[in-house]
């Protein structure tokens, strides 16, 4: 995050205007109409950056990005980091790829793809999560601003935070199952005066 | 009989030849007490194993600590204590870089929920609970493994040694507990700490023996190397015209004025230990005369203010609790309503002093003169009373419970009207010990609503 990216407003806006086909379902074979050809799309993010090495190895990308949920987030972070903005830095390439092989997958498994633009909190996350893969932070914030705006987007925090509380509950559940069994209640021999 | 439906098997899971025979002899004892709860120590191989363990790391880690520097498993313990158990990780424990500044656990805190105090991942399924009678406030419900009622006994062991009294464990009956209430757990037991030696816990109410000679026959065969109890019941005891004498007694529950401390000591002629202990925390501390001892390796001792933080050597607050027996239950500065000062000696462990167990009753005699019932107990200090319950009405009125022995009753009434000043109204009420609530000393004001 030590550098500045584009303003923060400028690519949430970019989000809620992004074109339904990219929340079509994302594939790599034709089967009907309504289906967006995920190879063709990344691969022409690429090539407008001018990540030639990359675009051979989008195809690798398509069998990686298991599910769908995880392959329409990748479309969407496309049309995100599509913007003039990136396609000026070309240096960002590699960062690029590493976010859309590892970076998102998460967050995908735990967010409805669409939720990234029409929900405004998870646009801003979104958007930061990417910006911060990418090693910057919107334009006008510090870093200490930035990760903690992120930290309180975090969806994936929340959700061990969730987990958590639910094994929690689960564990509290069965010890009190087993205090209530009779055989506790025989307890075993004790040697104090209290 | 309260019966659980547990084979022998299950309730000794280690029992050899010279436990079976201590066993049946308990069990089959022709004066028997009227036993009415089936249980045993429960421990298999790995829990005593894991006792022995214990012990080993009582004899090798029990260090003593100077103010401001508490033992170096404290700071580590409150923290994986703040990670893994609910209760704590609820609190944010773990975030608190100075310990002192951690807030206090109370009982409520337990008795709301025991189940949120079992640390993550520690196994469950041997879990057996314990239900507190509540002489010391509402009931709790606590969790452990067989293997912690089994870890007193090398703290026992130590407290024993330091007035030069050892087991012998094996055939002998090695400890028996004595209660002097009504109802109560009655049972027997073998120890295989000490090698297959019996426990016995008894009742010396007459309703739990089959024929009034049965207590003295019984006690008798046992020779009990140390006999336990509270105050009272031992007083109680002291009436059973034993042949055979114990080598100690431990004194535990509540507080051991030194009146009757004397005369236990005069009547049994062995060594009396006051043992301080909870049960939320095992044992606490010792005395052999005067000062409590802070007695296990594995337990923190601070005295708070009302802010909940630690005070200086010497001066009286609230006895605050880290670490404790019972890993199922671990404490992060339990405060215990218990209030005493600490005192730090340079070689051996800190000492509590001008100890005197649950927060204080004020009393207010006619004149308006406030007492605390510190300074009741201290009045009555030379006195043989084994309980004392007194409580001031709201109209001022002082209404005292003791024992039903007149001598004793007719000391206490002039000690108290000695302190209180002799126009203050007075009268006795039931001698304690008929009740089931019954705890040996307590105060209450209906003036004040403390104590209640």
């Amino acid at each position: 995050m030590d550098r500045e990216g584009p303003l923060l407003e400028a690519l949430t806006h970019r989000l809620a205007e992004c074109p339904p086909e990219f929340l079509l379902p994302a594939g790599t074979k034709r089967r009907d109409a309504e289906f967006v050809d995920f190879i063709a799309v990344v691969a022409d993010h690429f090539r407008a950056l001018d990540g030639q090495e990359i675009v051979e190895l989008v195809p690798t990308l398509a069998n990686s990005a298991e599910t769908d949920a995880r392959r329409q987030l990748i479309l969407i972070s496309v049309w995100l980091l599509h913007d003039e903005w990136f396609l000026g830095e070309p240096s960002l390439a590699a960062a690029m790829w590493s976010l859309f092989c590892d970076g998102l997958s998460t967050l995908a498994d735990l967010v409805p793809a669409a939720e990234f633009t029409r929900d405004a909190d998870r646009r801003e996350e979104l958007v930061r999560v990417c910006l911060k893969h990418l090693g910057l932070r919107p334009r006008g914030e510090s870093v200490a601003q930035a990760m903690d705006r992120l930290n309180t987007l975090d969806s994936i925090e929340r959700l061990r935070v969730l987990r958590d509380t639910r094994a929690a509950e689960a564990r509290a559940r069965l010890v009190r199952q087993q205090m209530a069994r009779k055989a506790a209640e025989a307890a075993a021999v004790r040697y104090g005066a209290e | 009989m309260n019966d659980f439906g547990l084979s022998d098997h299950e309730l000794f899971p280690l029992l050899d030849e010279t436990g079976s025979q201590m066993l049946r002899r308990l069990r089959e004892h022709p004066h028997a007490p009227r036993y009415n709860w089936r249980t045993g120590e429960r421990l298999d191989a790995a829990g005593l194993q894991r006792v022995r363990d214990y012990a080993t790391a009582f004899r090798r880690e029990r260090r003593p600590w100077q103010p401001g520097h508490p033992p170096i498993w404290v700071e580590p313990f409150a923290r994986q204590c703040g990670r893994e158990v609910p209760f704590y990780r609820s609190r944010g424990v773990a975030d608190f870089s100075d310990f002192s500044e951690i807030p206090l656990t109370r009982r409520d805190d337990i008795r709301r929920q025991p189940c949120a105090f079992v640390r993550a991942g520690l196994p469950i399924d041997d879990l057996i609970v314990y239900s507190t009678s509540g002489t010391s406030g509402t009931s709790l419900r606590i969790p452990a493994v067989p293997e912690v009622p089994c870890r007193y006994l090398p703290l026992l062991e130590h407290a024993l040694d330091a007035v030069g009294v050892r087991f012998e464990g094996g055939r002998r009956v090695s400890l028996v507990h004595v209660c002097a209430q009504h109802p109560t757990v009655v049972l027997c037991s073998v120890m295989s700490h000490l090698d297959g030696a019996g426990f016995v816990k008894v009742n010396l109410h007459p309703d739990d023996w089959r024929r009034p000679e049965d207590a003295v026959r019984f006690l008798d065969d046992c020779h009990a190397e140390v006999y336990t109890g509270d105050p009272f019941a031992l007083a109680e005891l002291m009436k059973i015209p034993l042949r055979n004498q114990p080598k100690a007694l431990i004194s535990g529950a509540s507080a051991l004025s030194p009146g009757l401390w004397e005369a236990l000591k005069a009547h049994f002629q062995c060594p009396v230990i006051d043992l301080y202990s909870s049960n939320e925390s095992g044992p606490i501390a010792f005395a052999t005369a005067k000062d409590h001892e802070i007695l296990p390796h594995d337990l923190y001792v601070e005295i708070v203010g009302a802010d909940g933080r630690p005070l200086p050597p010497g001066v009286r607050g609230e006895i605050t609790l880290t670490g404790g027996i019972n890993p199922y239950l671990p404490l992060v500065r339990y405060a215990i309503r218990d209030f005493a000062a600490l005192e730090y000696p340079e070689t051996s462990m800190p000492r509590l002093t001008d100890f005197h167990g649950r927060k204080p009753v004020a009393f207010v005699n006619c004149r308006g003169q406030r007492f605390n019932s510190v300074d009741v107990t201290s009045a009555l200090a030379g006195l043989p009373v084994p309980a004392i319950h007194l409580h001031q009405r709201a109209d001022g009125t002082l209404l005292l419970r003791t024992v039903s022995d007149q001598e004793i009753v007719a000391a206490v009434r002039t000690v108290l009207s000695g302190l209180f000043g002799a126009e203050q109204p007075l009268i006795v009420g039931e001698p304690v010990g008929t009740d089931r609530t019954a705890k040996p000393i307590h105060y209450s004001s209906g003036m004040t609503g403390e104590g209640a």
